[in-house]
């Protein structure tokens, strides 16, 4: 029989025994068990640096909202500062695809923005222009309709003229049975004393750049001056100083191409100024303007529309091309900005030093990360030379912008709109300015 | 007992052992990268968690699935990461290595994505390799190098996508006539493509050959999209309808073809309250399916109240505008109905509009109902024309000028069908009657005065 100290030692080495072997199955079942809630801490190279910044403006910006979302995700194509009667109220007159309006906003003495329905029941307004059209003394309005405003190839396009009529627009429809007009834009090409109209038919994968004689009876006679898809804008503008008005072209469907139509009395030359075989720069508009003040017309590009994709990405050759004119049909393009997604330009003194700085919007940015501009200020230092300024990161995906003076304050005050048909949605704006609070520059 | 005592303690030190290298081993390993899940619906977000945690534990396919995901959802940085470390995982694994090649051209960073394709192009197969060159090519075009571009195109110059290319590159550089040889050679395969057909006609500018020119300028605006150019999206919505919402969507898509009424407004319901819950008004498509869906099945009320929704959250469109004027008929409101659709095809005239028009005028206006039964025709009949479906669009126009004797546009169009199809004597009488209705009509002038010269 054994003692009670050998008992007590057998028992001692069985709890030993029994814990060791317990230990011994439990361990495995127990890193088994919790093994996988433990977090790895490697971490993946990135294979680039998504977020790139812009120092602050030191030019003072107050942002304002002149028209909150009128539905959650808004569709504004087009902005503009101006007047809609000679000495009215300078305001912002706005093609909202959204809505199928085209609105124009005032800013009322008590505070807060009057909004005025100057046309409904457009099917997707892309640009509006104030012109005399008619000649009677009065201000018209020339509508381009895209007709949708998503890629659509169909024959939906038209211009329309909205006449006014005391205090009344009459709708008088000037062309139709044509794609998708992004654009159109007066000017008395042949010097018959009245105004014709150029045309942008951007269409989708057909598309056309025309230009309508007017006939001085009501009715336009159409020339195509080009053909070829995805037309955004037709300035107008007298590029070889010859004393009539040619107009200018950009396409962007696949072909990048800068296009002039010279003016040789009524019949027009056509010339490509510029091509790149880069089918993705993303060309999103051309602004006429004498950029180095030299008494030319020269032309900026912004480039980085990329909404093919359904998930755009800035790419690194998107931002700010401009055209010098350099005489006898010779430009010479000139990167003078890096911004992803870039949409559209404006051109204005916004910091009172007499030479012209362009703002820049956003449409595609990494949104997700901090810090990212939706809209920019490039300074000119009076020699075309541009730095970079950050003015704001929201509202995202902007894609159209003027600069004027809105408070009559005697500064240029920006002006933009929101198209939201990508994501994300968080920071959706509809008409938004930016008030300009330098004084006499900085 | 001392013997087994030595065993039990020996196994806990090699399993102490093994569980610190286990340790190890998992702190070591990569993270996935995250995102902001709030930017997801609910669904996918659910979903990704479990994709996630998937990565960690799965290795080579749990890595490839996150990176599918991620680039479903346009996450192409962290997709790139993904396929980086699956590929890594697995340096055989050709489709990762695509895959991050997809994502860095995506970023625009062309010169790593040529590097990465050319890689995988070394080991794929005939048609994996083909688009890998398709791509290294377009990266090429991208960086502004043309003659990387062209020699790389020529490599695949068999490919319709890289032919194109290469012919535009070859426009470009004024070698017309190389140009015309590539794009004939698929104009053979692909008869009456537009994109060739524009290249066509560019060649034909840059010959001089104004009279081929206008030919096929004239033939383009007949001409069928049937090359493609750009394969990404589809390469994307691939991963996209694998999860959440998409998910759910892509399912009451195909219930569109194979399902019944029922079935479609479950799985419409279903992708509703996930809409609405996120306020995903960009899926503004989905209340107008299920909208009609309800419609189809009388729920005028549900209808309704889907309208007030898109009215208040989303945008304008003539299929809201269309919806408004069902409900009013259902309503037994037919005048409110007509209006809505008599502005509607104001807006954007359609054969689809007329004929609703034409509709609510049956047994009210006789002479209207016809005439919108003509416009209802003449757009059948011009969305015929410009299909290229000659004969179709011939018929159907000859009808729309019966009921529309006063229309330009009818007699216009019913000459261009003649035209096209060379009844030469019947075009010019076709387009000497737009022009007594309408003297001003510049189109019918200009093909007349053709037609003369010819």
């Amino acid at each position: 029989m054994p003692n009670a100290g050998t008992q007590r030692l057998n028992f001692k080495s069985n709890m030993i025994l029994s814990c060791l072997s317990v230990f011994a199955i439990g361990l495995p079942v127990v890193a088994w068990r919790l093994l996988p809630m433990v977090p790895p801490q490697g971490a993946a190279p990135a294979s680039l640096e998504l977020a790139v910044t812009y120092p602050g403006s030191l030019l003072p910006f107050e942002r304002i909202t002149i028209a909150e979302p009128a539905i959650k995700q808004p569709r504004i194509s087009h902005v503009q500062v101006t007047q809609l009667e000679p000495n009215g109220p300078t305001g912002v007159l706005v093609c909202d695809a959204g809505k199928n309006m085209v609105m124009f906003y005032v800013e009322q003495q008590c505070g807060g923005w009057s909004e005025k329905v100057v046309a409904a029941n457009v099917s997707s307004p892309a640009h509006a222009t104030v012109v005399d059209m008619n000649g009677d003394g009065d201000l018209d309005i020339l509508i381009s309709v895209l007709g949708n405003i998503e890629p659509d190839d169909g024959v939906i396009g038209s211009v329309l003229l909205l006449e006014r009529d005391g205090s009344n627009y009459i709708h008088r429809t000037i062309l139709n049975d044509v794609r998708r007009v992004a654009d159109a834009q007066p000017g008395d090409f042949d010097g018959d004393g009245d105004l014709d109209i150029a045309v942008a038919v951007f269409g989708y994968n057909r598309g056309q750049v025309l230009w309508l004689e007017n006939l001085s009876n009501g009715h336009f006679r159409e020339h195509e001056l080009l053909s070829a898809p995805g037309t955004i804008h037709v300035p107008v503008a007298d590029f070889d100083g010859d004393g009539d008005l040619d107009i200018a072209a950009i396409v962007t469907q696949d072909e990048e191409e800068l296009w002039a139509f010279e003016n040789l009395g009524g019949h027009f030359n056509a010339r490509r100024l510029w091509f790149t075989v880069n089918f993705d720069l993303g060309s999103a508009g051309l602004l006429a303007v004498d950029l180095d003040r030299d008494g030319d017309t020269d032309f900026i590009l912004p480039a980085g529309d990329n909404l093919e994709d359904f998930d755009p990405f800035p790419q690194p050759y998107h931002g700010c091309l401009w055209f010098e004119n350099l005489g006898d049909w010779q430009f010479a393009a000139k990167r003078i900005a890096d911004f992803g997604g870039t949409y559209a330009a404006a051109a204005g003194d916004l910091d009172n030093d007499q030479d012209i700085d362009i703002v820049l919007v956003s449409m595609a940015r990494v949104w997700d990360a901090p810090d990212q501009a939706s809209i920019v200020w490039l300074e000119n230092d009076g020699h075309q030379s541009f730095k970079t300024w950050h003015v704001d990161s929201a509202p995202t995906h902007m894609v159209t912008v003027d600069i004027g003076d809105l408070n009559s304050d005697g500064q240029p005050d920006i002006v933009a709109g929101g198209l939201h048909i990508r994501g994300p949605y968080d920071q959706t704006g509809q008409i938004t300015s930016w008030l300009n609070r330098g004084e006499h520059g900085r | 007992m001392t013997v087994i005592r030595n065993i039990l303690l020996l196994s806990i030190v090699v399993e102490l052992a093994g569980s610190g290298y286990a340790l190890i081993d998992r702190i070591s390993r990569i993270a996935p990268p995250e995102i902001d899940s709030r930017r997801l619906d609910i669904a996918t977000a659910k979903a990704f968690v479990a994709i996630r945690k998937n990565a960690v534990n799965g290795g080579l396919a749990g890595w490839r699935q996150l990176a599918e995901a991620y680039l479903g959802i346009g996450h192409y940085l962290e997709a790139e990461q993904c396929f980086r470390h699956a590929s890594q995982l697995a340096p055989a694994d050709i489709q990762a290595e695509y895959g991050m090649g997809f994502c860095l051209e995506r970023m625009g960073q062309t010169t790593a994505a040529i590097k990465t394709f050319t890689h995988v192009a070394q080991r794929a197969d005939k048609q994996l390799r083909n688009t890998c060159m398709y791509q290294i090519g377009r990266c090429f075009l991208r960086e502004e190098n043309p003659e990387e571009a062209e020699a790389t195109f020529r490599l695949i110059s068999d490919q319709p996508g890289a032919a194109y290319q290469l012919a535009k590159l070859l426009i470009r550089s004024n070698r017309a006539d190389e140009a015309t040889e590539f794009i004939d050679r698929q104009l053979a395969v692909l008869p009456n493509s537009l994109k060739f057909l524009q290249l066509k006609q560019r060649a034909a500018i840059l010959r001089g050959d104004s009279e081929l020119a206008s030919e096929l300028r004239d033939q383009e605006d007949r001409a069928e999209y049937k090359l493609v150019l750009e394969y990404g999206q589809s390469f994307i919505s691939m991963f996209a309808v694998r999860y959440g919402l998409s998910r759910i969507l892509s399912r009451a898509m195909q219930l569109r073809n194979n399902g019944s009424l029922r079935q479609r407004k479950f799985a419409l319901d279903e992708a509703l309250r996930i809409i609405r819950t996120d306020e995903l008004w960009q899926y503004r498509s989905v209340y107008i399916a299920a909208a009609n869906v309800e419609l189809s099945l009388g729920n005028i009320d549900t209808v309704r109240t889907l309208i007030a929704e898109i009215k208040a959250n989303t945008h304008d469109g003539i299929d809201l505008r269309d919806l408004e004027a069902m409900v009013a008929v259902a309503d037994g409101d037919d005048e409110s109905a007509y209006q809505i659709w008599q502005l509607a095809a104001s807006m954007s005239p359609s054969a689809f509009l007329y004929q609703r028009l034409a509709e609510t005028r049956h047994n009210i206006d006789e002479e209207l109902r016809q005439t919108y039964r003509g416009q209802q025709l003449l757009y059948t009949g011009m969305d015929a024309l410009r299909d290229n479906r000659l004969h179709e669009s011939q018929a159907l126009l000859e009808d729309s000028v019966r009921f529309l004797p006063g229309s330009d546009a009818a007699f216009f169009n019913i000459g261009e069908a003649y035209r096209i199809q060379g009844h030469v004597n019947k075009a010019k009488v076709a387009f000497e009657e737009c022009l007594r209705i309408n003297p001003h009509h510049w189109r019918a002038m200009a093909q007349l005065e053709k037609l003369i010269v010819e």
